[in-house]
């Protein structure tokens, strides 16, 4: 069995043309290369996220006179706020590449496939019956949850080896419900304003969040990253197909386990307190693949850094951006991915054609 | 003619009179309220779903008997009305629906000054044939806005600086000049920052600007900031209180803002009671 992706034209031809006009050798660009310049973007991301905000304030102002009002500006709204941006976006990516990978198929990502709608149904169905108020730590848990079972229909309706369109419709089917669910949950909520709160779990945004949701979703974002990462060698190995996979001493059950666990904890806990941003898990992984030598092992940690980079950049635009209301982080993701999704669709007609 | 308006709460004990309605039918919170505070029950044919909930009407308790009724043409037609009372933003088909048939319809604005309040309980008392009760209701709102006036004046000559108020609502939204949230916040002599931002209407100010802004008072509305919701997370944002310790938190309940109305004093007395002590 080979990778899905080279079986699609375009990325290998995309590789091959990198090969001989920018001398990268068929193993995409070498590790240090590549993590330093991610890591200098992420770093440069971070930091430009917290230079700039609604007010002109600096992390040199903020450093230079520690005692200012300010000052809470910078470490109570900015700062948690880069924060939430890189664990969001890092696991975005990495759930993106980990399910492509896991699933062989390149249209695979939480938001498509209906995970973060899930996540946002659970997450709604926990902060509405007030248990929230008595434990914020069921606010990640009813989004886990969610996400969870959202996984799990997944892969129960569609398997490993599921014909895209198959996986596609699962998603789509997925997303209905899930967010079927949300809206008459807050349609039933006594709370007449509460509706509006759906626009929150829908478009997603990490404006006005604080440390409070940071140390909320650590634990669990830390430990879903853990149980994807440690996958990068299965992965490469399934990338063989299953029967050599299985030679090779992986066991695709517990493949399974830790994709469905470790995406569910970590997309699941960063939906519950940013709600729905989509289309990163797509893009990343696809402007990494070429990079890594399309090696779904390679990829994992590539996409977590991309994903990092892409979502702090996105979210220092909607703020850049003039305008009256503050646009929604998951519009922005939305209004760039889903062309992306579009266009990738396009590329792969011939083959489902 | 009856009696003008001895208490508000009073059914008016008036003999039936020719040309004013007897089935009124009010599909909106706030005409609501203005009519209940006119008419006795016997004259309402039906009140909006809401007014029942004290926690959102505050003629709750005079609305009792008076069924209610969502604002769809089959439920107001089913009341055989009279007249009709509505905002200007809810139940256009069933204004329409009724204009054709005939039944006189009265519209209403959202008020932005009390100025604008008294004129619609006029024209409400007007149009159900009680203007003195109207006359009266005004006279006793502007006594008690006086007497308010007098108390948080007196307390405002003591300190020199005008005391600097913002209504925050949640998704970063103030109230800025010609909104009904200034007007309460002008009564009760608080100087509103959303014009020092040249706010006109609602404005937008994030949690940032809320802090350089350093206003003495932040005013929530009960709803929001009570509410499980996540708009009302915001308003709980722990930098508001870190950045701004000495600032002075009021909650309105709700049902003082929802409408402009007579109940429209106790949202000013309020925050004269917890800026002017």
């Amino acid at each position: 069995m080979n990778r899905s992706d080279t079986r699609s034209p375009r990325p290998v031809s995309q590789g091959a043309d990198c090969h001989t006009r920018c001398g990268i050798s068929g193993d995409g660009v070498p590790g240090w290369l590549l993590y330093s310049v991610l890591g200098t973007l992420l770093a440069a991301a971070f930091l430009g996220s917290l230079s700039l905000g609604t007010l002109k304030y600096s992390l040199w102002d903020a450093i230079r006179d520690p005692s200012s009002d300010l000052a809470f500006i910078f470490w109570d709204i900015r700062l948690p706020r880069a924060v939430l941006g890189l664990l969001v976006g890092a696991t975005l990516g990495l759930a993106g590449a980990a399910m492509q990978g896991f699933l062989r198929n390149p249209l695979a990502e939480p938001g498509i496939l209906g995970v973060t709608g899930g996540a946002a149904l659970g997450a709604v169905a926990v902060f509405y019956t007030g248990l929230v108020a008595v434990f914020p730590m069921m606010l990640p848990v009813g989004g886990i949850a969610g996400a969870f079972v959202s996984v799990l229909l997944l892969y129960l309706f569609a398997g490993t080896l599921a014909s895209v369109q198959t996986l596609i419709l699962a998603g789509v089917a997925i997303n209905v419900i899930a967010f079927a669910g949300t809206s008459l949950m807050l349609n039933l909520v006594k709370d007449p304003y509460a509706v509006l709160d759906i626009v929150f779990w829908q478009m997603g945004s990490l404006a006005d969040r604080s440390f409070r949701h940071v140390v909320l979703i650590l634990p669990f974002v830390l430990a879903g990253w853990g149980l994807l990462l440690w996958d990068g060698r299965a992965l490469e190995a399934l990338s063989l197909g299953e029967t050599t996979a299985s030679s090779l001493g992986i066991s695709l059950r517990r493949l399974r386990a830790r994709v469905v666990l470790g995406t569910a904890l970590a997309v699941g806990a960063s939906v519950a307190v940013c709600g729905s941003i989509g289309f990163v898990g797509l893009i990343v992984p696809h402007l990494m693949r070429p990079l890594v030598g399309y090696r779904p092992g390679r990829l994992l940690g590539a996409s977590a850094l991309g994903g990092a980079i892409l979502l702090l950049g996105s979210d220092i635009a909607v703020r850049l951006v003039p305008s009256l209301v503050e646009l929604k982080l998951g519009v922005v993701t939305s209004l760039v991915g889903a062309p992306f999704f579009l266009l990738l669709i396009f590329q792969m007609r011939k083959k489902i054609v | 003619m009856s009696a003008p308006g001895v208490s508000k709460a009073g059914p008016s004990r008036s003999e039936p009179r020719g040309s004013s309605p007897q089935r009124i039918v009010s599909i909106n919170l706030c005409t609501d309220e203005l009519l209940l505070d006119l008419v006795g029950p016997e004259r309402v044919a039906a009140v909006t779903k809401f007014c029942g909930d004290p926690k959102v009407s505050t003629v709750a308790a005079r609305a009792g008997g008076i069924q209610k009724i969502t604002a769809d043409i089959e439920h107001v037609r089913d009341r055989d009305p009279d007249l009709i009372l509505g905002g200007r933003f809810n139940g256009r088909e069933t204004f329409r629906f009724f204009r054709k048939t005939g039944v006189p319809v009265l519209l209403f604005d959202v008020p932005k000054s009390f100025e604008d309040i008294y004129r619609d309980i006029r024209r409400l008392a007007e149009a159900v044939g009680e203007p003195e009760k109207g006359d009266a209701i005004i006279k006793s709102m502007q006594a008690e806005l006086a007497e308010l006036n007098g108390v948080s004046h007196r307390f405002r000559e003591m300190v020199t600086d005008p005391v600097r108020a913002i209504f925050f609502q949640s998704g970063g939204y103030v109230p800025g000049a010609e909104t009904f949230e200034n007007a309460i916040m002008e009564a009760a002599g608080l100087s509103n920052v959303a014009l020092e931002l040249g706010i006109r209407g609602y404005g937008r100010m994030g949690l940032e600007e809320l802090i350089k802004a350093r206003p003495d008072v932040i005013i929530f509305s009960s709803e929001q900031r009570d509410s499980k919701t996540v708009r009302g997370e915001v308003l709980d944002h722990p930098a508001i209180k870190k950045a701004l310790p000495r600032a002075t938190m009021v909650t309105i309940p709700t049902l003082y803002l929802n409408c402009g109305s007579p109940a429209s004093v106790e949202a000013v007395r309020i925050l004269v009671r917890e800026t002017a002590v």
